[in-house]
């Protein structure tokens, strides 16, 4: 039956737009569930709605940026109230984005090899900081950072205006600047269970 | 390019928004400034940092998820074709009427007719009589009101919203109407459910779990009878959507059947009456 072969068509186009993304779409879920289960959850809803919608895509438009604005409303939507997030100041919406964008902190450490302990600290450390963020700020770290997204991408998913994403992925990237530096520091002065990279940076630290 | 402007501009330059005449102001003043350049190799690491810890295996797609995956789109498919096939019954039913005044073309003629009527109702979003009841008071206030009991089907993911009578073409009719449970009315899955009581016939739908589908202004409408009672689900879902929401689910099915529900009812899980669900 010729409907048999229509669906049979789209299935083939769903599969070879969405399957290459399945990692992008797990590691994002990862990040804003930051729990396994809800994050497999999350990734098959995400899924069932596209290929639902499937017919809705326009072809030969971002299908990435596409599936991903239903990701994060399907995360938004159902996910979002089940965990617990502290709600935004609204000061933290003001923020200009002309302000200085680096600290002097981050400046000298720039001079200093010491900014280098960034490159060693292990990506559980800094996953780890990710997912301490406040929700606003993660979605587009997320979506800016680990998904590499355009600002314009950004503000159609999560339906708000450029400036906003601007201001919350300045706010996001300084908050986990300043987490990071500080864990680097705790952990080169408590120095118990390091991980390896630490230990290593150490050693060298000594050496020099 | 002086070093203020270059901190304002850097966050833009990084993530690739900027103009390529920006980009090379900052490639020459980045040449020739220290400050800024190690400010710039700074940044750079910082992202690229977040970047290398994101492409670990740990956020790679565990190999379950995709199999779930496919088997998921594997029973999409078969309901997809399932609800085609209907529908072009339907259509071919309705060309039939069009061509031949067949008996099985008036008949169509005459549930379209009907499937019209309660889209018709439905988008006129008429003040409901009770508001957000419980399944129970549901049955309970359409009690005496109208000759035929109802039984408020339950469905996936849906509250009651509200509920009031309302005319289908000449019968009276109970109207129950379903929100999303987690939306805020405004998006799809809004739905209105009409009850009716139909002795003579005259809507010729089947019985659960099949269904006639069929659609009026951009609506579908799911239709059903049990017995001398139709059910006609009016929703904006498309069909992948309505073909989630009706398949039974094996929760219900544990449940003993109520002694007042006759014997045999295959595959009406759910579409039970309050008493047998527990209270929302
Ligand atoms: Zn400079």
């Amino acid at each position: 039956m010729f409907l048999g072969t229509s669906t049979k068509d789209s299935r083939r186009q769903f599969e070879a737009l969405a399957l290459p993304l399945l990692d992008s779409l797990y590691a994002a879920a990862m990040r804003l569930t930051r729990h396994e289960g809800d994050a497999e959850d999350l990734v098959q809803d995400t899924f069932m709605r596209a290929y639902r919608f499937f017919d809705r895509f326009e072809k030969g438009t971002h299908f990435k940026a596409w599936i991903f604005k239903i990701l994060t409303n399907t995360f938004i939507n159902k996910y979002r109230r089940q965990v617990k997030e502290r709600a935004l100041e609204d000061d933290s919406e003001r923020a200009t984005v002309s302000a200085q964008f680096f600290s002097h902190q981050a400046t000298d450490a720039a001079a200093n090899p010491e900014a280098h302990v960034l490159n060693r600290l292990t990506s559980a450390v800094v996953l780890k900081e990710i997912d301490k963020l406040p929700i606003d700020f993660r979605m587009v770290v997320i979506l800016a950072d680990l998904q590499e997204f355009s600002y314009r991408d950004i503000a159609e998913m999560l339906e708000v205006p450029v400036g906003t994403v601007m201001s919350r992925l300045f706010r996001g990237r300084k908050l986990l600047q300043k987490a990071l530096t500080q864990e680097e520091g705790t952990e080169l002065s408590t120095g118990t269970d390091e991980p390896l990279d630490l230990a290593e940076f150490r050693a060298r630290k000594k050496l020099a | 390019m002086n070093c203020a402007e270059l901190d304002n501009q850097l966050m833009h330059y990084l993530d690739d928004e900027v103009e390529a005449y920006q980009r090379l102001a900052i490639d020459e003043h980045v040449a020739e400034c220290q400050r800024c350049a190690a400010l710039l190799a700074s940044e750079r690491l910082f992202l690229d940092t977040l970047q290398a810890a994101n492409s670990g295996v740990e956020n790679m797609a565990p190999p379950a998820l995709k199999k779930a995956l496919a088997v998921r789109l594997d029973r999409a498919d078969d309901g997809t074709r399932r609800m085609q096939f209907l529908k072009v019954s339907a259509m071919a039913a309705t060309l039939a009427a069009v061509t031949v005044a067949s008996h099985q073309g008036w008949k169509t003629f005459k549930r379209n007719q009907y499937v019209e009527d309660v889209v018709a109702h439905h988008v006129r979003r008429f003040p409901m009589e009770i508001e957000r009841p419980t399944n129970r008071q549901i049955e309970a206030w359409f009690g005496g009101k109208l000759d035929h009991r109802v039984s408020v089907p339950q469905f996936p993911n849906r509250v009651a919203a509200g509920a009031r009578l309302l005319n289908v073409r000449e019968k009276q009719a109970a109207y129950i109407r379903y929100d999303d449970e987690k939306g805020d009315g405004a998006q799809p899955g809004h739905m209105g459910l009409f009850v009716y009581g139909d002795k003579p016939g005259d809507v010729d739908v089947g019985t659960l779990p099949h269904p006639e589908v069929g659609s009026s202004n951009g609506f579908n409408v799911v239709s059903w009878r049990d017995g001398d009672v139709v059910y006609q689900l009016v929703t904006d879902l498309d069909e992948h959507d309505i073909q989630e929401l009706l398949p039974p689910s094996p929760g219900n099915a544990a449940g003993p059947a109520p002694t007042s529900a006759p014997v045999t009812r295959p595959n009406r899980l759910e579409v039970q009456p309050a008493s047998m669900q527990q209270s929302r």
